[in-house]
């Protein structure tokens, strides 16, 4: 099923370049306070996959730092790569070491 | 992942190449802007490489400006660009989509037939036979059933005791077992009679089991009862027995031919010419112009070789060698003792190779005529001593008349 999802994201047509943070799931989700966390999926050490992700903080290919709302996640690993990369999700394929959960400083 | 790469293919993308300080910022309004990236790896500290569609790359001009990276298309790929490299090549275009044509001919349809197994039987029967139920070389592989095919040869081919079909790539392999002859031996607790297996006259007869009902001297025709199984004795009755012994009778073997007195001498003169034929699936083609003989004398030898690829999808290649060699013809006469002489030795080759194994001659009668039209007739008979003594079972017709002789 994972699969099939990522086929579809990576069929995916690109966007009209509009941002969308206003859209009516993410107002949805705030009036029902739905939680606006991250979803992480690992598979093995091979692979994982984040959906509602804010946006990449750093990127290398032994350590991915990811803005998940109110923490940092922190991948570290070897030979990292960013399979398919869109507003909603993240795949990352590689060999994974560690996963880090780091406060973020609201400023 | 797999179909998506080649719907991605179809569409066509580039690799681009990102130099900047914040290639993460790059990527994140790539992200929220709906620009897919594909791929994204780090190639250095401050550089990274990614796919992007064509019509996406449209678009990232503006994040590379407000990000201050510079982007380069390093590679371009998909079916739009290789096309576009060969929309002025269409030669190549069509010699690949012929190719490609000819790839998918030969891998479903048979690209040659083999026959093994056979010791008496001619494979060319075979191959035609199967050929009436549809099976040669250019039929679609998805066409043949083995089964039925197997089946088939065998209701049709009397001499075949087995058949064996495989297809392997696209050939046919077909194996064939014989019919072995059936013993002609009779068991020896079985009863039987002795008939005569071809005609004569009777000579000597050692019969050692049943009674003899021919004498030395008798002329006997291919059939007759020589000696029976049916012993008829008043005392005891009829009774059956396993009747053998051997009847030996003087057979006769002849042959006759025509020689000439007037013929001509052939002999060569040491010049040789080949020509070849190439034969693939069926279409021949000759590797030579002149459809006349190349000289007025000649003495003409074909021969065929097959050569095969490795892969069993590429048709076989036959190559013929037809071989003239070139004779000079000398006309010579002989007399007719001479004549006589030839035609006498030729017949006594023929007839010496036709006798049966234990036929002993006992006499040679040679005979010559003068034709019409100039040629000698000879013929020569011999004249055979053979055992024509052959085991039949007992046929229920000839205990009738015992049975009719017991009931009166």
């Amino acid at each position: 099923m994972a699969q099939r999802f990522l086929e579809m994201m990576a069929l995916k047509k690109d966007g009209d370049g509009t941002p969308n943070d206003g859209g009516i799931r993410e107002k949805a989700s705030a009036f029902f306070e739905l939680s606006g966390d991250a979803k992480i999926t690992l598979i093995g050490n091979r692979e994982f996959i984040v959906e509602n992700y804010k946006g990449i903080t750093e990127y290398g290919s032994d350590l991915i730092r990811i803005n998940a709302g109110r923490l940092n996640v922190c991948f570290c690993g070897k030979n990292m790569e960013i399979k398919v990369l869109t507003q909603e999700l993240l795949y990352v394929a590689g060999s994974v070491c560690s996963l880090t959960f780091e406060q973020r400083q609201v400023r | 992942m797999f179909i998506a790469n080649i719907i991605n293919y179809i569409r066509g993308y580039l690799i681009i190449s990102a130099e900047g300080c914040f290639l993460e910022r790059f990527i994140n309004i790539c992200a929220r802007r709906g620009i897919l990236l594909r791929d994204i790896k780090r190639t250095g500290s401050e550089r990274i490489t990614a796919k992007i569609s064509v019509r996406a790359f449209m678009r990232i001009r503006s994040v590379a400006f407000k990000t201050r990276t510079r982007v380069r298309i390093t590679a371009r790929r998909g079916l739009l660009f290789w096309l576009k490299r060969y929309k002025r090549r269409r030669f190549a275009l069509i010699a690949l989509v012929f190719a490609a044509a000819l790839f998918w001919y030969a891998t479903s349809h048979v690209m040659g037939i083999d026959i093994t197994g056979c010791e008496k039987m001619n494979p060319e029967e075979i191959m035609s036979g199967i050929a009436e139920f549809g099976v040669k070389l250019g039929t679609p592989l998805s066409d043949i059933d083995t089964d039925e095919l197997q089946n088939r040869i065998m209701i049709k081919y009397d001499k075949v005791a087995w058949t064996g079909i495989n297809i392997r790539g696209s050939r046919v392999y077909i194996e064939i077992k014989e019919r072995l002859a059936a013993a002609e031996k009779i068991d020896k607790d079985t009863p039987c009679n002795i008939v005569a297996a071809k005609s004569g006259e009777i000579i000597e007869i050692d019969a050692r089991e049943g009674q003899s009902m021919v004498n030395v001297g008798d002329g006997v025709e291919d059939g007759d009862l020589l000696v029976s199984g049916v012993m008829d004795s008043s005392s005891k009755g009829a009774r059956l027995v396993h009747a053998f012994g051997e009847v030996y009778a003087k057979t006769q073997y002849e042959k006759s031919t025509e020689v000439a007195l007037e013929y001509e001498i052939r002999e060569d003169t040491g010049k040789v010419k080949n020509r070849y034929t190439v034969s693939i699936m069926g279409l021949k083609i000759p590797l030579y112009l002149s459809r006349n003989a190349p000289f007025e004398y000649y003495d003409e030898s074909v021969s065929k070789s097959e050569y095969r690829a490795p892969q069993e999808s590429l048709p076989s290649v036959f190559v013929t060698k037809d071989c003239y060699r070139e004779q000079t013809s000398v006309k010579a006469s002989r007399s007719e003792d001479e004549a006589i002489s030839y035609g006498a030795e030729r017949l006594k080759e023929l007839l010496n190779a036709e006798l049966p194994e234990g036929a002993e001659v006992i006499g040679t009668e040679q005979e010559h005529f003068m034709l019409a039209n100039g040629n000698v007739l000879v013929s020569v008979k011999y004249e055979c001593r053979e055992n024509i003594a052959k085991q039949v079972l007992i046929d229920k017709v000839d205990l009738l008349s015992y049975y009719v002789t017991d009931n009166n």
